[in-house]
């Protein structure tokens, strides 16, 4: 088993997500939470072609994060998936449980960033409300 | 960022990927952008075919048709409008590039998208594609030549309908749907109303002779299916790519032939007449057969259907004719809707002339 690298760069480029939606924070949040279901229905399947040792399926998958996490700035997660894909397809199948394992660890730190922006985002309604 | 959409042509996103799609189709609305959405290929061929979507934004990788494929497939289509094409990739390379422009991709975006750099694309597709106002210029054309007849109110109106309800009938048929598809269908709802385009060159002494005709005169009105023909076929030897101006040459020369081949002016008969011709010789006798004149009233759907139907194989195709018969509720709602009181589509208002000639309003000077 080979050791997580630990990464400092933020999980998601808010800043340059939320200027790809306009600066529009309503959609920022929808496209957020659209992404946080989509991801998980993804990486339930993913879990379960690696399981299997599916590289079709697995590449397939692998894809779809790539261009999903792409989408709302989710740079280290589309780069790991992108990763992922290129060792389904051509790399060595012994490696695929390490990319999994990358890939569920990045998928992590995503989604506890899109909790806190969620948070922010709900106590500052609640700001709003109260004052 | 947002702008008018008063102009602003309808806008296709294909994209497997849900968020990317939904992303798109939010972006490009706040832009001010008409936008719909398909999740695959083969749905989004068919909804250019049968929409009016001037602009398509396409995945490049999707499974089943991919964007190439999409590409290849939008480009064989023989009469349909220009559409602009944008391919949305994480590929990069001169190759891929290469590849996308052989297919017929105008431009390409890479994925994920930026803001700024799609509207700046998209104000390029929007300049190329005005430059194709099609459908504006020819049915302009059609109603300054009209503009010089009789008062025939909203026949162009009508007899396209009916030439699209005919063309739509008999691609349901096996002997036809090979011959007859989408592109044809809008083609012909198109350029069915530059079918007498030719009588901008007969002289008003003729054009608009209250009484009957004499023999001589005659033949100087039947020329009008001589100078459209030319006219359209210059317009086509011009700008061969326009496919559509075939089919209009097609139909300006061949409306007054009759399946018997005793129209004019080449006397053809049977399939020697192109299909269109075939179809707008009907559509064209049924609505100056069911409207006023000022020289007569309108004749009823069941009297002009009795002509129609005594005229199967003589006059007209036996297809076309029974496409008509199935087609006949459909005929009679076109006229209720667009009845010369209340006409709607007309892009310029008609000319009253003060005289009438019924031989010009029958295309057949013999039905009268």
């Amino acid at each position: 088993m080979t050791t997580i690298p630990t990464r400092t760069e933020p999980p998601i480029e808010l800043d340059a997500f939320l200027a790809r939606c306009l600066g529009r924070v309503d959609l920022m949040e929808c496209m957020l939470t659209s992404f946080r279901a989509g991801i998980h229905a993804d990486c339930q399947q993913l879990q379960e072609a690696v399981a299997s040792r599916d590289l079709e399926r697995i590449a397939q998958l692998a894809h779809k994060v790539k261009g999903a996490s792409a989408t709302v700035a989710a740079k280290p997660l589309s780069q790991i998936a992108a990763q992922f894909e290129d060792v389904a397809r051509f790399g060595d199948p012994n490696q695929i449980s390490d990319c999994a394992t990358e890939l569920f660890h990045e998928l992590d730190r995503v989604e506890r960033m899109i909790a806190s922006v969620a948070g922010t985002e709900a106590s500052q309604s609640e700001e709003e409300v109260a004052s | 960022m947002t702008q008018g959409n008063d102009h602003a042509p309808k806008i296709l996103v294909v994209d497997d990927d849900p968020l990317c799609r939904d992303m798109l189709q939010a972006v490009l609305t706040d832009m001010g952008f008409v936008v719909d959405t398909a999740e695959d290929g083969q749905t989004a061929y068919e909804m250019v075919c049968f929409g009016d979507f001037r602009i398509v934004i396409s995945d490049w990788q999707m499974p089943g048709m991919s964007g190439i494929e999409l590409c290849e497939k939008l480009r064989s289509r023989r009469l349909g409008e220009y559409v602009y094409i944008i391919l949305l990739s994480a590929l990069g390379g001169t190759e891929n590039l290469v590849r996308g422009l052989q297919a017929g991709a105008d431009d390409f975006l890479s994925k994920p998208f930026d803001p700024v750099e799609l509207h700046v694309r998209l104000n390029t597709a929007r300049r190329i594609v005005s430059l194709e106002n099609r459908d504006l210029i020819v049915f302009s054309m059609a109603k300054l030549a009209e503009s010089r007849d009789s008062d025939t109110g909203a026949h162009l109106e009508r007899m396209r309908e009916y030439s699209r309800l005919l063309a739509q009938e008999l691609s349901r048929t096996p002997k036809y749907e090979n011959e007859i598809d989408s592109d044809f269908i809008r083609a012909i709802f198109l350029t069915s109303p530059l079918h007498d385009i030719g009588k901008v060159g007969i002289p008003d002494h003729i054009l608009l002779k209250p009484g009957k005709l004499t023999p001589e005169e005659f033949e100087i009105m039947k020329q009008h299916v001589t100078i459209g023909c030319q006219t359209l076929d210059a317009a086509y030897t011009a700008c061969p790519s326009a496919e559509y101006l075939r089919l209009a040459r097609d139909i300006a020369a061949t409306h007054h032939e009759k399946f018997d081949g005793t129209g004019y002016p080449h006397g053809l008969r049977g399939t020697e007449i192109p299909l269109c011709g075939r179809i707008v010789a009907l559509a064209d006798v049924y609505d100056a057969l069911t409207t006023k004149r000022v020289y007569k009233d309108a004749m009823p759907h069941q009297q002009a259907r009795k002509i129609i139907v005594e005229s199967r194989g003589t006059h007209f195709d036996p297809d076309i004719v029974d496409a008509f018969l199935r087609q006949e509720d459909a005929f009679q709602e076109v006229r209720r809707k667009l009845d010369d009181d209340h006409a709607f589509g007309s892009s310029l208002p008609p000319v009253v002339t003060p005289a009438n000639n019924p031989q010009l309003l029958f295309p057949s000077n013999t039905l009268v």
